[in-house]
């Protein structure tokens, strides 16, 4: 698989072409916080992810990475002083739209339609456009970037295993050709091995132009796939850094073992 | 031999009809996890809207069932609205609140039509059919095939088209759905909307078959709801299975012990449920902690 | 307290004076309003004290009335006799709906009791020996009872208003005592209930029984006040209306419902030329009254109350005082926990692969690892709330898999919950009183034959419960509802509230999420100060600064196996675990120089 990453970029979904307006700097979010029950799973984070960069937050269980990406899909009751993507102020856009702003969303355990077929899967990733031939090229592309999605294409979603689940999770977000694919610890649950397979996707990816939002407790996976880490630790933003000195600094190790 | 394909086909005749409400409270149920108490109510509802329209506005019985329809799939929307709080928040309640309904619907039919009710006469007047020395009336065949073509007619837009897809969708996940761009509040909407459609079906085709009045929601209802739970609650095959396994059963029952079919179908139905409580078709959910 | 007693004694006063204001119809209305009111009562206490869903009400009812007329009639049997066969009848009718309740809950069992009525509502209107559609008229005139003639309405309003009072009084005292604390805690959550020892199965029971004895009586009265019966009182129509009745008064509260019977019965009876609008309009009133008023009538003093108050609430106000150590430190040393080869799929999915670990008494065992690693299942496993597919569980020697929740709260495990399962509608006192209280189901009969007992040992259990409370800091909160609190109290309580179980292993499913870093030290003190009295202690944590310095020994897992076990600095070190943690297994030598600073810091 990893091989395979490194040929035919030009078989990836590339972003819609729409990116080409003239607003830019992607992803702005400041001051952002989550309450729910009482706890604050979230206080204060602010980040940004520029047109086409690649952009991870780690940390332990329970640190506010979920809720953060949720927060932004407008899932949870959330504060900010600001989201905006692009010329959208996200925080006025209902949850059910941000696809339409170019936003895809892999959430965190996959949350397949698990009664559905691949195929149908993959269409309502597509739900915003309609359903004929530039969507069924996108569906192709797809196909080309996970060949075992095509062979299953007739399967129910939820008799695949784990990992072809996960494939299929990102395929789906794919369908709506975002400009920013938001990824919740798409390596849960996954041996080695598979976990080899998602960082070759995620590169592609990444070389196609998708700008990337990945949260992960895979720190290795994500130092490898993106360029600007943020490390989380109790809701706020512990440290953040290029992924390649974070990889080096002994504090990331600190905050997960809890020393 | 002939008295049992006789009771068996006027048992599936019946069957047709639970089964037609059985996929309505299913299809609320799959979509909103709502189980509708008042369902019986709107079934009861349609049969008198289609009979009147049939009846004193000199519409042709198969113009009436989908007037009918859309009468009772406004009645639906009414009550999603109304219950729309409640969702995903208390089962119990949303649970009453519906009995609530079925007891408004009930009354403004008697206001309506009154309480002594009236019969209606068989839209289709031919001789029963003779099959092989068995004599078959007519109107049963009938039934099934409305029912069976609006089955297919169900099962294809759930299937094929985007708007039955993402309703799907919505019913296993909603979050998920929302991610995708899906509507969910709209689509339970017309998932409450095509449940009473389906309701006003099945009271327009079992209108001839028996006496119409304000009471016929009640026994329709828990019979066409007992037919769900049969099936495996939410699973429109099971719906199907369940509604003519209930229809027989009711038939069969009411041929063996005269009025005590009553009894006989809800014993059997309870000893049926306590041994496979997900029903035939039912999956088995996990209880987490 | 003292305003609650001249109001009940005005109300008594009044009730016994209402029959000189009444002309013989009046009487009459108001004996059946009275009957309706026991019917309410028993159906509060299945649907809103224990929360089944019972709409069979009206047969439990039926049967009663039924039987008193045909003993009467065509057995020849004398009127009390009867009576008390009739109650019987009611409550094996009780029982029989109510197994169902054993396997279903909620719409399922809805439909299954509804069902029911309708086959009773059946029988009656076909069998001969019920007298079909016309029903049995002609019973025999009640006999006197102490010289009182009960043919006679007025008079016969006393009896029913004594056994009314009567019935209401046990009404309230089931509710506000162990057994109804029990229901009250299945109904806001069952599995939490089972998990503190309360035997689920035998409370559902109990309560169908409950509601049909409550049938069971005014079927009796109803019967010797008409000395007639015919199916239409026992209709689907008449348990709807008994529905709107609990529902309008509030079906949650006993004196709710006696007043939504009253009314609703003395409005249809002003309402009976207009009946069909009367229907509709109670039908209204429940949907509205389920959107926007669920507590109902009952509910609405407290709503407005909260709404008007100047002084803010007991939660904002009071403050948590610090954990105090039990000072009886017992030497029991607490229980061993063997898990031997336990595996455990859900359709297909394997969550736990052959896991195996040993806890000695008194330990404080980790159970760390990433999300999905089967943390939860294991402890569902251990608690009872899963069944094993493989494999098996010991504590202190004793086979733990394949037994109930409340059975193993018996033997002394007990747990919390990763989301938090306190009964919501329960006041903080109330969820660790219901803990504390460990009195077997089959002491029930207490409630029927000595019901002082009941109550000494309840205030014996406030007592205790006082204790606890101010053990834990929380005895400002007592009479706070925990949705209201904090988190980190919530927290404290549901930790409390196990150990009101007393228990010899306590499991704690991530008891520090969610808390801040003040409130993670003091947890570390209370689960400390809980081993030392005699409590093995396993908990599930991702705050690895409070394993570290908490836990004795830490097993990880991953991917539903054990990848490592030792001392935490032993494990923190080790490849596999960093692996599974970070996703690489560098510079481990660098981190076990950190390790050794920190355990001997």
């Amino acid at each position: 698989m990893s091989e395979q990453a490194s040929e035919s970029l030009d078989t990836v979904p590339a972003p819609s072409p729409r990116d080409a307006e003239p607003m830019t700097d992607g992803l702005v979010v400041s001051g952002l916080s989550v309450h729910y029950g009482g706890v604050q799973a979230v206080n204060s984070i602010s980040f940004t992810v520029g047109t086409g960069q690649c952009v991870g937050i780690i940390g332990a269980n329970g640190a506010g990475k979920t809720s953060t990406l949720k927060a932004l899909m407008g899932l949870v009751p959330r504060t900010a002083e600001a989201i905006r993507f692009g010329e959208h102020d996200l925080t006025r856009v209902r949850p059910r739209n941000i696809v339409r702003c170019g936003i895809g969303y892999v959430p965190e355990g996959r949350h397949v339609f698990p009664g559905l077929t691949v195929e149908k899967n993959l269409l309502l990733g597509a739900y915003v456009r309609p359903w004929r031939g530039p969507t069924l090229e996108t569906m192709t592309e797809v196909f080309d970037l996970f060949p075992m999605l095509g062979e299953m294409r007739h399967r129910l979603a939820g008799a695949l295993s784990g990992g072809q689940q996960q494939m299929l999770s990102v395929g789906r977000a794919l369908m709506s050709r975002p400009k920013l694919i938001l990824l919740d610890e798409p390596s849960m649950g996954l041996s080695p091995k598979l976990i080899e397979n998602i960082l070759a996707v995620l590169h592609r990816l990444r070389a196609a132009g998708h700008a990337l939002l990945l949260v992960e407790q895979n720190a290795k996976l994500t130092f490898e796939a993106t360029e600007t880490c943020l490390v989380i630790e109790n809701g706020q933003v512990a440290m953040t850094g290029t992924s390649t000195s974070l990889r080096a600094d002994p504090r990331v190790r600190q905050i997960y073992l809890g020393l | 031999m002939e008295v049992f394909f006789q009771t068996l086909v006027g048992g599936l005749s019946f069957g047709a009809v639970y089964a037609l409400v059985a996929m309505g409270f299913s299809i609320v149920y799959r979509t909103m996890g709502l189980v509708n108490f008042a369902h019986g109510q709107v079934v009861m509802i349609g049969a008198y809207a289609a009979s009147t329209f049939y009846m004193s506005a000199r519409l042709p019985f198969f113009l009436a069932i989908p007037v009918a329809m859309g009468v009772t799939g406004l009645i639906g929307l009414v009550i999603e609205r109304v219950l729309r709080p409640l969702e995903n928040k208390d089962f119990d309640l949303m649970l009453i609140g519906t009995i609530g309904f079925g007891v408004v619907l009930e009354s403004l039919a008697t206001i309506i039509w009154g309480a002594t009710g009236h019969a209606v006469p068989s839209p289709v007047d031919t001789a029963p059919l003779d099959v092989f020395g068995i004599r078959i009336r007519t109107y049963s065949l009938v039934v099934l095939g409305i029912a069976a073509v609006a089955t297919v007619a169900l099962m294809m837009f759930l299937q094929r088209t985007k708007r039955g897809v993402a309703m799907q969708a919505v019913a296993m996940d909603h979050e998920a759905a929302t991610a995708v761009g899906i509507h969910v509040g709209r689509s339970n909407a017309i998932a409450f909307a095509i449940g009473a459609g389906l309701a006003a079906l099945a009271g327009a085709l079992v209108a001839p078959l028996l006496y119409v009045n304000p009471t016929l929601g009640g026994s329709l209802g828990i019979k066409g709801f007992a037919a769900a739970i049969l099936g495996g609650f939410g699973s429109i095959p099971g719906a199907i299975v369940g509604g003519l396994a209930i229809g027989v059963l009711d038939s069969f029952a009411a041929g063996r012990f005269q009025a005590y079919s009553e009894l006989v179908v809800f014993l059997v139905f309870t000893v049926i449920i306590m041994i496979r409580p997900t029903g035939l078709f039912g999956e088995r959910t996990v209880n987490r902690a | 307290m003292r305003v609650r007693i001249i109001g009940v004694a005005a109300i008594a006063v009044l009730a016994w004076f209402l029959p000189y204001q009444l002309d013989f119809y009046g009487i009459h209305v108001v004996d059946i309003a009275i009957v309706f009111a026991l019917l309410a009562i028993g159906l509060g206490l299945a649907m809103g004290v224990a929360g089944q869903i019972n709409l069979a009400q009206v047969a439990f009812f039926g049967v009663s009335a039924y039987t008193l007329a045909i003993l009467t009639t065509n057995a020849g049997f004398g009127f009390w006799t009867s009576a008390v066969l009739a109650m019987l009848a009611a409550a094996l009718t009780g029982i029989f709906v109510g197994i169902p309740a054993l396997r279903m809950q909620s719409h399922y069992l809805g439909i299954v009791t509804l069902g029911l009525a309708l086959a009773f509502t059946n029988w009656v209107t076909n069998s001969t020996l019920t007298g079909g559609a016309d029903g049995i008229s002609g019973l025999p005139e009640m006999p006197s009872l102490f010289g009182i003639d009960l043919t006679n309405e007025y008079l016969y309003y006393y009896v029913e208003l004594i056994v009314f009072g009567l019935g209401l009084a046990f009404a309230l005292f089931v509710a506000h005592t162990g057994l109804g604390r029990r229901m009250r805690a299945m109904r806001d959550d069952s599995l939490a209930a089972g998990a503190i020892g309360a035997s689920v199965p035998v409370l559902r029971l109990v309560a169908f029984v409950l509601a049909s004895l409550y049938g069971g009586v005014a079927g009796v009265l109803y019967a010797g006040l008409v000395r007639y019966v015919a199916p239409e009182t026992f209709s689907i129509a008449n348990m709807f209306l008994l529905l709107a009745m609990v529902i309008i008064g509030g079906r949650q509260s006993i004196v709710g419902c006696v007043v939504g019977a009253l009314a609703l019965s003395l409005l249809r009876e002003a309402l009976v030329d207009f009946s069909v609008y009367a229907q509709l309009g109670f039908g209204a009133a429940v949907v509205l009254m389920v959107v926007f008023a669920p507590t109902g009538l009952a509910g609405i003093p407290v709503r407005l109350r909260r709404a008007l108050r100047r002084t803010p609430p007991i939660e904002e106000r009071a403050e948590l005082r610090s954990f105090r150590s039990d000072p009886a430190a017992s030497d029991t040393g607490g229980a061993s926990l063997e898990i031997s080869g336990i595996s455990k799929q859900f359709r297909g999915l394997k969550a736990l692969v052959d896991v195996s670990m040993s806890v000695q008494p008194g330990e404080i065992r980790g159970v760390v690892g990433p999300n999905g690693s089967g943390k939860t299942t294991l402890f569902n496993i251990v608690s009872g709330i899963y069944s094993v597919s493989t494999g098996s569980a010991t504590v202190n020697g004793r086979v733990v898999t394949g037994r109930r929740p409340y059975q193993l709260s018996r033997l002394g495990i007990a747990r919390t919950f990763q989301n938090l399962r306190l009964f919501g509608q329960l006041t903080v006192l109330e969820n660790v009183l219901v803990a504390l209280d460990r009195s077997p189901m089959r002491s029930v009969w207490r409630y029927a034959l000595w019901p002082v007992g009941v109550w000494r040992d309840e205030r014996a259990l406030r007592r205790q419960a006082g204790d606890l409370l101010e053990r834990f800091g929380l005895a400002e909160f007592a009479a706070a509802a925990p949705r209201a609190l904090p988190y980190g109290i919530q927290r404290r309580l549901e930790i409390a509230r196990a150990m009101a179980t007393n228990p010899t292993l306590l499991l704690l499913d991530e008891p520090a999420a969610g808390l801040n870093g003040q409130e993670v030290g003091q947890l570390g003190e209370i689960v400390r100060s809980i081993r030392d009295s005699g409590v093995t202690v396993v908990l599930i944590e991702h705050n690895m600064g409070l394993v570290m310095s908490l836990c004795d020994r830490v097993t990880v897992l991953a991917s539903g196996g054990v990848i490592a076990e030792g001392t935490p600095a032993e494990v923190a070190v080790r490849p596999e675990v960093i692996e599974a943690y970070l996703g690489d297994s560098m510079n481990t030598a660098e981190i076990a120089a950190e390790v050794e600073t920190e355990v001997l810091r």
